[in-house]
């Protein structure tokens, strides 16, 4: 019922909820199906030592001796050993395809992020995106390797044992259906109301309110410490944890009555079939054996039920999280790119390019200019001009709003990505070291040589702090007392360029700031890496681009003015009153008066 | 474990008791429809069964599964509301807790990592224990009253049953042991992945330009498949042991029938007595095998408890509340200092003087971010001592602390809120006049002009619609308003933001007047004109001069000198 309704709303995707669920566990059909089976024989074979005893009682009271053949004890525990290893088969095969299940989705999902825009992943936190591949991904778990077998075994133990019944006594295995149809009843009531709905949604509200306001108090501590206004932190903090505590109080109130219900209803199921056996027993029609045996199996399967009712709330949990990881896998567009390969001409010509992160702030206004081949072309601006997203442009992170980018003829736009970002070489701002060895870091996955990685690394300056590492080249970046600084983390940033040696290159150069004791070392580097390539330089400091074949002013997201640095200073207003400022900040000093 | 959740209760003083008489009515109302049972089998053995006796029975049946039914939910209400309010002081216990930490505790710990202490651990417990209390203590009566019965029934039989208890427990206690080793290497794995994976989200820029995205980086696609084989490993070892824990109860139970048979043909035993026990037998296992499936839950929930119970253990820093200090003069005895096992200061031993300049020198990892730290009281040495005034900084409560300090680092840390209101921070009492005046001195007011609302603007969150150098100039118009005696202040913040490097030099230029100033330096034009140059090399003093004399020692400080000198010189070119 629940399932259609949400099919008719999620019409980009097959389904969600419980039929996502299973599209997903069918994945691993074979394994599920394996572990399904195993579980049904499994709880056929556990009611074996009932019958046996059903069977030792009716002989105990109908002749009066124990002549039990001992060989039927001996099958008793057959069985149920036997029914135990099926249950551990029936776990393990779940399990396997659970894992199994995760992993995919897993891979998948870093797969599709890396496909996707930049400006997606940017928009999150990393914390969010880790809590949907760790916790939500792993939640699934639940649903495949517990929920399967558990559902098989809670759905046939009552109709195996209910069978049973009835070949027995149908009258007595009758009224036994009694407090099954008594808990359905009760627990649809519970779990189908409207109110109840509301309920569950405001309790998930609160608790997410709750999470918020910690999150925010913990994160501010360290400045309201140091400023000294813990109190009216705490005070923000303690009122939404009171909220909390008060709602589930209301909350309590209203499902602990069905709860009650349910609770008496499974713990005294035994009345009904107790009053009907009586009856029939002093009517004469009922053998003691008989009535034995519906008093120790007759009620005892609704227990198994107990299962399924913690089920539901489950199935939200993991289909919410479901849903996050759907609308990665699905809802968003990854770029589609062309297959054409590059041709031999290196310039790069942006034409009327507009740009906007946000629809309605454009960050870039129609910019025109091109960058020849093997020149170097320097951005430079005020912060917010523009000129960082300008860089992240030629690699295609973001797609131009407006007009087109394009290298040789060629519009990026129809670029392969995989052509695209074998020519295009980028270095940022900030470095980014992988868990993996030094070798590794410098190679990123390419073909090179252990001698072409060392020579690469000798020119970005990092061969000799790398051979000081315990391991040298294979020492693995974060491992204890392996400590690399800023600058250092950079020029290996650096080696990895070289190594791959683009055609062309877009270059942040406040790279250089991260480490001001060895910035002249990666400066160093930084003039032999840009021989020979067509490079656009983002400048922060205008001293170090003096030399640069042309400049170009942006502000405000349009350009202000191109040219050479003797040029500009007699052009450009703008351009002037930077280079004063940056030649005034060159000779700073802090000073007491 | 059982040790934690007594602690936890008189810890948030909630009464045990009130829930413990609940339970234990609930747990005997549970038992009851057993008891009954037992009494009717026993008269359906008699030679004429009394009819109306059974019926009373019946009766008696109804009635208390009408007073079940009445109480049931209060009681589950009752222990439920308790649990509850339990966390709920847990958790501003744990606020509490938070905020008497050491600060360099935040340094150390992911924000996120702490906050899942109070939000995800507390959950665990609140959610475990709310529905295994109930569950356990029923168990426990259940169980008890049984086994009361069939031991007066006939002693031998029940000693057989109830020998499987022990034998199960066992076995399900080398199952947990062999779990948490287990699980030990499982979590490793699942935090293995997160880290991994937020590595592959930061850096995805930098895979993406060397193609490197999705299944081609090894270090992801490693971690996800060590995660799957260690949890698969966590299922498929102990697995065996759990279910043997529950089989033992049937095999224990079918001894009891071979028993009980082969003594009915010894005539040691009447056939009433083992119809009862068959009929018994079974139901007396029922509540332990829930047990155990709690026992398992509780096992878990107690993972999240340590957690919470080391925080709240967590050993916090004393002092007293001093106000005012006749003199500021900061000095180093022998002061010793390790991080995560790395010894960052060595016997170091120095003087800052008071209202002047002293500026800290030396590569990065060389320990000058650390002495910093330290003089804020972030962190407590482990050896030696630090004075301020005179007064050991260990005797001045952190609050005093930071009372007297002002401290402009790289990272800053903004309300979502306005630009007003974040500067007021510095002092909460101060007039509108004076913050206007901090953010003139502080050249915030250098950059209201582009934003809609003036210093109503409001930041984002953490700050996100301003760039890195306004950011940094609202923090110095806040340490210009709190207007503290010592100033810690990493140079390096400028240059965070070159294009407006000049402002943010003017509004440093502003702040450290009349103070006494510690600046950890990187551009050494920058403290040129320095009271004091510390150098430091490896977490030891090396040089202490100004800068004319340590130009004349031409040693360590030289040296960077020179080669800064030449990188100013370089310049670009094809």
């Amino acid at each position: 019922m629940q399932i259609d309704k949400e099919n008719e709303s999620e019409k980009r995707r097959d389904s969600s909820g419980i039929g996502r669920l299973l599209v997903l566990a069918g994945e691993r059909k074979k394994m599920l199906i394996l572990s399904g089976l195993l579980a049904l024989i499994h709880a056929a074979l556990g009611l074996i030592p009932y019958v046996i005893v059903f069977y030792i009682l009716s002989q105990l009271l109908q002749t009066g001796t124990g002549s039990i053949p001992l060989s039927w004890l001996f099958w008793a525990s057959a069985a149920i050993t036997g029914s135990a290893f099926l249950l551990y088969g029936s776990g393990m095969a779940s399990h396997v395809a659970a894992f199994n299940i995760l992993y995919d989705l897993r891979t998948k999902i870093a797969d599709k992020l890396g496909k996707l825009p930049l400006g997606y992943v940017n928009s999150s936190s990393s914390g969010r995106f880790k809590k949907i591949i760790s916790d939500d991904v792993e939640r699934i778990e639940q649903f495949v390797a517990h929920g399967i077998p558990d559902v098989v075994k809670a759905i046939f133990l009552p109709l195996l044992t209910l069978g049973f019944l009835f070949s027995v006594d149908w009258r007595l295995a009758l009224v036994s259906l009694f407090p099954l149809v008594a808990v359905i009843l009760a627990s649809m009531y519970s779990f189908s109301t409207p109110r109840s709905k509301e309920l569950m949604d405001k309790y998930h509200l609160s608790l997410e309110e709750m999470n918020s306001g910690i999150v925010e108090f913990v994160r501010a501590m360290p400045v309201m410490k140091i400023f000294g206004q813990t109190a009216s932190n705490f005070k923000k903090f303690s009122d939404t944890v009171r909220e909390f505590e008060h709602f589930v109080g209301k909350w309590l109130d209203e499902s602990a009555k069905v709860w009650g219900i349910l609770m008496s209803l499974i713990n005294n199921a035994l009345i009904p079939l107790f009053i009907t056996g009586l009856i029939l027993y002093f009517n004469g029609s009922l053998l003691l054996a008989v009535f034995f045996l519906f008093l120790i199996l007759g009620v005892g399967y609704i227990r198994v039920l107990f299962v399924l009712s913690t089920f539901g709330p489950q199935i939200t949990m993991i289909s919410q999280g479901l849903k996050r990881i759907d609308e990665i896998l699905f809802d968003v567009q990854a770029h589609t790119y062309g297959s054409d390969s590059i041709s031999a001409d290196y310039s790069i010509t942006f034409d009327e390019v507009g740009f906007s992160y946000h629809a309605g702030h454009p960050v870039l206004k129609k910019v025109s200019f091109t960058a020849p081949q093997n020149t170097i072309t320097a951005l430079v601006g005020p912060s917010g001009s523009g000129k960082s997203t300008l860089g992240q442009l030629v690699p295609r992170f973001y797609d131009v709003s407006e007009g087109a980018i394009s290298i040789g003829n060629q519009h990026i736009a129809e670029i392969d990505e995989h052509h695209l970002m074998n020519e295009v070489g980028i270095v940022f701002q900030d470095s980014m070291m992988f868990y993996q060895s030094m070798l590794d870091n410098i190679k990123m996955g390419s073909d090179k040589t252990i001698d072409e990685v060392i020579e690469a690394s000798r020119v970005a300056h990092c061969h000799d702090f790398i051979m000081q590492l315990p391991k040298g080249y294979d020492t693995h970046f974060g491992d204890k007392g392996v400590h690399l600084s800023g600058g250092e983390q950079q020029r290996i940033q650096l080696a990895r360029i070289v190594l791959k040696d683009p055609k062309i290159l877009v270059l942040d150069e406040a790279t250089a700031f991260s480490d001001p004791e060895n910035e002249h070392l990666i400066m160093q580097a930084f003039s032999k890496i840009i021989q020979n390539k067509t490079v656009i330089i983002i400048a922060h400091r205008l001293s170090t681009i003096i030399n640069a074949d042309q400049i170009i002013v942006l502000e405000q997201g349009k350009v202000d003015a191109i040219g050479e640095h003797a040029e500009l200073l007699k052009n450009s207003h703008l351009y002037r009153k930077m280079w004063n400022a940056h030649q005034r900040a060159k000779e700073f000093e802090i000073t007491y008066e | 474990m059982i040790r934690n959740i007594i602690y936890l209760f008189n810890f948030t003083h909630v009464n045990i008791k009130r829930i413990f008489l609940g339970e234990l009515f609930h747990g005997f109302l549970l038992a009851l429809p057993t008891g009954m049972l037992l009494l009717v089998i026993w008269e359906l053995f008699s030679d004429v069964p009394n009819e109306s006796y059974l019926w009373k029975i019946t009766g008696i049946m109804s009635l208390s599964f009408i007073v079940q039914l009445l109480v049931a939910g209060k009681i589950y209400v009752y222990t439920n509301k308790m649990t509850y309010r339990m966390c709920s002081k847990l958790r501003l216990s744990l606020g509490d807790r938070l905020q008497k930490l050491p600060l360099g505790y935040y340094k150390k710990r992911d924000p996120g990592d702490l906050a899942s202490i109070i939000l995800q651990d507390v959950t665990n417990v609140e959610t475990i224990l709310g529905h295994a209390l109930p569950n356990i203590f029923g168990s426990i009566f259940g169980t008890f009253f049984l086994s009361l019965f069939l031991i007066s029934t006939d002693w031998q039989m029940a000693v057989i049953l109830l020998f499987a208890v022990p034998c199960a427990f066992l076995l399900a206690f080398a199952a947990t042991l062999l779990m948490k080793k287990l699980s030990h290497s499982q979590i490793h794995y699942r935090n293995e992945t997160g880290s991994r994976f937020i590595e592959y989200i930061l850096g995805i820029r930098h895979l993406k330009v060397h193609n490197q995205t999705g299944e081609k980086f090894k270090t992801l696609e490693k971690a996800f498949s060590d995660l799957r084989k260690a949890s698969i490993k966590l299922e498929a070892i102990p697995g065996p042991l759990i279910l043997l824990s529950f089989v033992v109860f049937e095999f224990f139970f079918l001894l009891m029938v071979y028993v009980g048979l082969s003594r009915l043909t010894e005539n040691t035993i009447n056939i009433p007595v083992i119809v009862a026990f068959l009929i018994i037998g079974y139901r007396l296992y029922e509540p332990l095998k829930l047990f155990m499936v709690d026992y398992a839950v509780l096992n878990y929930m107690n993972t999240s408890l340590v957690r919470i119970l080391d925080l709240l253990k967590a050993p916090l820093q004393g002092g007293e509340k001093t106000t005012v200090l006749e003199s500021y003069e900061i000095e180093f005895k022998k002061v010793t200092f390790s991080y995560l096992d790395r010894e960052i200061l060595k016997e170091v031993s120095f003087t800052i003087p008071q209202k002047a300049m002293t500026a800290l020198v030396g590569a990065s990892g060389s320990g000058k971010t650390t002495i910093a730290n330290l003089i804020a009281r972030f962190w407590d040495v482990q050896k030696g001592a630090i004075t301020i005034g005179q007064k050991d900084l260990n005797r001045i409560s952190t609050e005093s602390v930071y009372g007297m300090i002002s401290e402009v680092f790289q990272d800053v840390y903004l309300f979502d809120d306005t630009i007003y209101h974040n500067i007021l921070i510095g002092r909460p009492d101060a007039k509108e006049a004076e913050v206007k005046e901090v953010a003139e001195k502080a050249q915030v007011m250098e950059f209201l002009h582009q934003l809609p609302d003036g210093l109503n603007s409001r930041v984002g969150e953490g700050g996100s619609h301003l760039s890195g150098g306004q950011k940094q100039r609202i923090s110095i118009a806040r340490a210009i308003l709190k207007d503290a005696p010592i100033i810690l202040l990493d140079e390096a913040t400028a240059s965070l933001d070159p294009e407006n490097e000049i402002y943010i030099q003017q509004a440093i230029q502003e702040l450290v007047q009349e103070k006494t100033v510690v600046v950890i330096a990187h551009k050494l034009q920058t403290i040129r004109s320095a009271d004091k140059i510390i150098v430091l090399e490896n977490g030891k003093i090396k040089e202490e001069g100004n800068h004319d004399q340590l130009l004349k020692i031409d040693g360590l400080y030289a040296s960077f000198w020179k080669t800064q000198q030449q990188t100013t010189g370089w310049k670009l070119a094809v």
